[in-house]
């Protein structure tokens, strides 16, 4: 999906540094996660986008270019926005993502599956564990490659740069696809579990997946336009200089 | 959005909240056609097909880019029953609006909408199409021998069949489980009876 080339028409801001924070949330609830991700925390009371931000020591156009990713998702930045982006906050907001997937997204997921197959005939639900455990071991291990070696690379690009023989542009081509056994995953439990009384329980486990897809499409969004194009950047004037 | 089953249904993508809200309003009391959804670009279009099952997607070619020159069909996916109708107010390639089953311009009146979309020779209903979705006994066969992890190679030789033909009925499998992994159809084949755990271990 995000290999689409296309271009918004809409080129409006949708959300503005003058407006209050507490209304970014009600016009799109994801941005939650932006804040909480870029370490804002709720109780702001009137304050705007602005002020908090100043507060918290974010930078406010990252903060808005995220939330315009999120709700536009073929908005592509302009290069001057991309340029202005402070990489680390990037790397933070990323990381943040991580660490949410690792300690509560897929412990929830994890939590409900158990139930599931506890539930199920002790053959359907052996085999649905152990494709579980190998779709969460896959993950875990994108994550940890990106945790590793991607963001220390940009880190120390930023802070002594000198040219390296690894390039942000492998790490676009190695951008491994975690999709897949997702949507199986979701095949699996909407089709082929027999009927067995799980339903509220399928329901709910479904609804996490869902989300958790969501999120990583729209996280992977947000590497595809900013990171790794800030980065290109960066690159660029180290091999120029 | 208030369904009648005689009608076409028409999903518009268009950036232009204008024209899309112009293009509704001509459809509202057109005969035979009713806009069920509009999205004023293409990400989410897949999603877009599967909860409204449209006759007709109706598309500005403008808001795609066409450096790839791939077909815009299979570029989005959208299904063979379904037909694509371009929505242009700006000179548009040839070759591109070759792609379409036909063209509207936004000079159309109701009357030329209507012609237009009358004209379209249907391929296929898609309401007979969802029939026949489970997999045959044959693709059971083959879906067996692929999760006991044997080559196509040796999947042929065992059915007297071409690896052509396995690789088609793998393909069939994939398109009507949903499911892509080796490890995921192995779980369909479990749950299907088609192996035994031990099989797997």
């Amino acid at each position: 999906m995000a290999n689409l080339t296309t271009y918004s028409m809409k080129n409006y801001p949708a959300f503005s540094p003058q407006m209050k924070m507490a209304d970014l949330i009600h016009v799109n609830y994801r941005n939650l996660a932006v804040l909480s991700r870029l370490g804002i925390s709720l109780g702001f009371g009137e304050k705007t986008v602005d002020e908090v931000c100043k507060r918290h020591n974010v930078d406010v156009n990252l903060l808005l270019l995220i939330c315009n990713v999120l709700l536009d998702t073929d908005m592509i930045p302009a290069e001057e926005q991309i340029a202005k982006c402070p990489v680390e906050q990037v790397i933070r907001y990323l990381q943040q993502s991580h660490q949410y997937y690792l300690n509560v997204a897929l412990p929830n997921i994890q939590i409900l599956l158990d139930r599931l197959v506890e539930a199920c005939n002790e053959t359907h639900g052996k085999a649905l564990n152990r494709f579980f455990n190998e779709y969460r071991k896959e993950v875990e291990s994108h994550l940890a490659h990106e945790d590793q070696t991607v963001f220390p690379y940009i880190m120390q690009l930023l802070n002594a740069p000198k040219k390296s023989k690894f390039s942000i542009r492998q790490y676009k081509d190695r951008h491994a696809n975690i999709e897949v056994k997702l949507t199986d995953l979701k095949n699996i439990i909407i089709k082929y579990i027999p009927y067995d009384n799980t339903d509220n329980l399928r329901d709910e486990l479904l609804i996490q997946l869902f989300n958790f897809e969501d999120d990583l499409n729209r996280h992977t969004l947000i590497e595809e336009k900013l990171l790794v194009p800030s980065v290109i950047l960066i690159e660029q004037n180290i091999s120029l200089s | 959005m208030q369904v009648d089953r005689a009608k076409k249904r028409i999903l518009l993508i268009e950036p232009s909240l204008m024209v899309s809200k112009g293009f509704a309003s001509l459809l509202d009391d057109a005969i035979g056609y009713q806009l069920v959804a509009t999205s004023s670009n293409v990400s989410r279009i897949q999603e877009l097909i599967v909860s409204n099952r449209p006759d007709i997607v109706v598309f500005n070619p403008s808001i795609m880019s066409f450096q790839h020159r791939t077909s815009i069909r299979s570029f989005m996916n959208i299904p063979s029953e379904v037909a694509l109708v371009a929505l242009v107010y700006t000179f548009v390639d040839e070759w591109i609006m070759a792609q379409f089953d036909a063209v509207l311009t936004v000079n159309d009146d109701q009357t030329q909408i209507v012609n237009k979309l009358n004209g379209i020779k249907v391929t296929a209903n898609s309401s007979d199409k969802a029939e026949n979705e489970e997999l045959s006994e044959r693709e059971n066969e083959i879906l067996g021998c692929v999760v006991k992890g044997m080559t196509n190679k040796e999947i042929a030789e065992k059915h007297f069949i071409s690896i052509h033909t396995v690789i088609t009925h793998r393909k069939n499998i994939v398109r009507k489980t949903g499911i892509k992994s080796v490890s995921g159809l192995t779980v369909y084949a479990l749950l299907n009876n088609l192996i035994t755990y031990e099989d797997i271990e």
